[in-house]
């Protein structure tokens, strides 16, 4: 454990010198990945689906806002949809206008679940998303994941029967549009597995906030339970899904994911290096901040890897122990010890002799209570 | 001369500014009932575009009974069931919002009031410290 712990505060420094690095270069990396699985499902329209589109517009987003990412996949997967079938594109702009308008609204922050429920998906390990961000964030991602889910079956679904849906006639767009929508409000895996994440998303979060030891493994381990009972009553009452392995296998990887995503970055407990910019009358400022490493959990043992130098406290008291006489201060304790023994009552707790005198009621209370305490721990 | 003191509390406020404070000084220019008002009618416009979108859906879907319906000449029912659609989904909406900006107006006045105190600290000393140099230039000799 002690070199577990040890990883992490490594990480922790890089984390906290590299991070104006490693955000960009993640954001351009999950940006590809989510382009080039795009291009590779759907990839119909072939101005866009080419590797310097792709490329050029992930460099993009590794210095724009993460929600960039977001958008642009709507847009490209659009542009597909487009050359694909015109009813597959009002179907899909209608889909995505009400992410936009109806989600986006309340919970911006999150909106990279859109990209990522999709790309678990394709990992076959759809229910890492809802048990990482029942733990990094609220209940409300959970409408995220949902929208990611439909956002998944719908391309899915696109892309199965591409050649199904292509028009050649106008009077054709009614029936096809019909045909896609048939399918999303009658599948019900898509139902099933929409529901099981917004719940695990909600457990998760409820049991992380409960103020229990080991509250966020607990999480994990009730999310995996919820998600392999839900889905099990799933495959019973509507016989969706099918293979029970399966599911088992998955939750088993998303767990260990979310377990290892758990200690390596969301433990180590990092507050990001800060660049500002200000000005007063004589200069301006160009300031890099970089927070000092503090380790904010007293229930580690900490293991010095380096002897470390005496601290002032301990100065002083060495100092404090030179100038005094060690010899009399333990004749004085055991003075007091043995004149303690000597008026202690029958309890074994010292009462002064004074004390009982004067306040002979409270004095003996205060021995019948302490005799009460001796009872019990007798027991 | 760079003053160690101030820049440290500049930093922080910059940090705060660049962070936190950007929704919460916008926040602070609003009144609360301005705020969420302002917020609930652009979630009423969102509802209604969504709206419409989802019933164009809903129509292609039902074509031919719509059209049936069209055709029969009863449209009361279904404009009322179309209507009261539309009112539920604007009420959960709108309270939601309601909640959520009630929320951020409350956090955000919370926090900028701490910003303001800090505020307050670096015009004091602002202050101290061009007092200090209006006594050096007072100080004496001959002025130009």
């Amino acid at each position: 454990m002690t070199k577990l712990l040890e990883i992490k505060e490594v990480l922790k420094g890089i984390y906290s010198k590299y991070d104006s690095y490693i955000f960009p270069v993640l954001k351009f990396l999950l940006a590809l990945i989510a382009y080039t699985n795009i291009n590779r499902i759907l990839g119909e329209m072939s101005k866009v689906n080419n590797l310097w589109v792709t490329i050029i517009l992930s460099l993009l987003c590794s210095f724009l806002p993460a929600n960039t990412i977001v958008i642009f996949s709507a847009v490209i997967v659009l542009l597909h949809l487009y050359a694909l079938s015109l009813p597959a594109f009002i179907v899909g702009f209608i889909i995505i206008l009400l992410i936009l308008l109806l989600y986006f609204r309340f919970s911006s922050k999150d909106s990279l679940v859109l990209i990522l429920m999709p790309l678990a998906f394709g990992l076959k390990i759809p229910y890492a998303v809802p048990l990482i961000f029942g733990l990094i964030s609220g209940p409300v991602s959970g409408i995220g994941i949902g929208c990611g889910v439909v956002m998944y079956y719908f391309l899915k679904f696109i892309a199965e029967n591409a050649s199904n849906l292509t028009i050649i006639k106008y009077d054709e767009i009614i029936p096809k549009v019909k045909l896609i929508v048939e399918y999303l409000i009658k599948n019900d895996l898509l139902k099933v597995t929409a529901i099981t994440c917004m719940l695990i998303v909600i457990i998760v979060y409820l049991v992380r906030r409960m103020e229990i030891d080991y509250a966020w493994s607990i999480a994990i381990t009730v999310g995996g339970i919820v998600n392999i009972a839900i889905m099990l009553i799933g495959d019973f009452a509507l016989d969706v899904s099918g293979n029970i392995g399966w599911i088992l296998l998955s939750t088993a990887a998303s767990m260990l994911i979310a377990f290892a995503i758990q200690f390596f970055v969301f433990n180590v407990d990092y507050t990001r290096t800060e660049r500002v910019q200000f000005e007063d009358d004589e200069y301006y400022y160009y300031v890099k901040a970089i927070p000092k490493i503090a380790i904010s959990t007293p229930n580690f043992k900490v293991k010095k890897i380096n002897p470390q130098e005496k601290d002032k406290y301990d100065e002083e008291q060495d100092e404090f122990d030179d100038l005094i006489d060690l010899d009399f201060v333990n004749k004085l304790n055991d003075k007091i010890v043995s004149k303690s023994k000597e008026n202690t009552s029958r309890s074994g707790y010292f009462v002064s002799e004074d004390f009982e005198e004067e306040f002979p009621a409270i004095s003996k209370n205060a021995i019948n209570r302490h005799t009460d305490y001796d009872d019990i721990d007798s027991y | 001369m760079i003053n160690g003191e101030k820049i440290r509390r500049m930093t922080k406020l910059a940090i705060y500014e660049s962070n936190d404070g950007k929704e919460a000084i916008k926040i602070n220019g609003y009144y609360r009932s301005d705020y969420i008002g302002r917020n609930m009618l652009k979630t009423a416009f969102k509802v209604t575009v969504s709206y419409i979108a989802i019933f164009a859906v809903w129509a292609t879907y039902n074509f031919d009974p719509l059209m049936t319906e069209i055709y029969g000449g009863n449209l009361l029912p279904l404009g009322k069931k179309v209507l009261l659609g539309y009112i539920s989904l604007l009420v959960l909406f709108e309270v939601s919002t309601y909640i959520e900006y009630s929320i951020r107006y409350y956090k955000g006045s919370n926090s900028i009031r701490e910003y303001d105190k800090e505020l307050k600290k670096m015009e004091y000393l602002y202050n101290k410290e061009s007092k200090h140099l209006d006594k050096r230039s007072d100080a004496g000799g001959k002025k130009e």
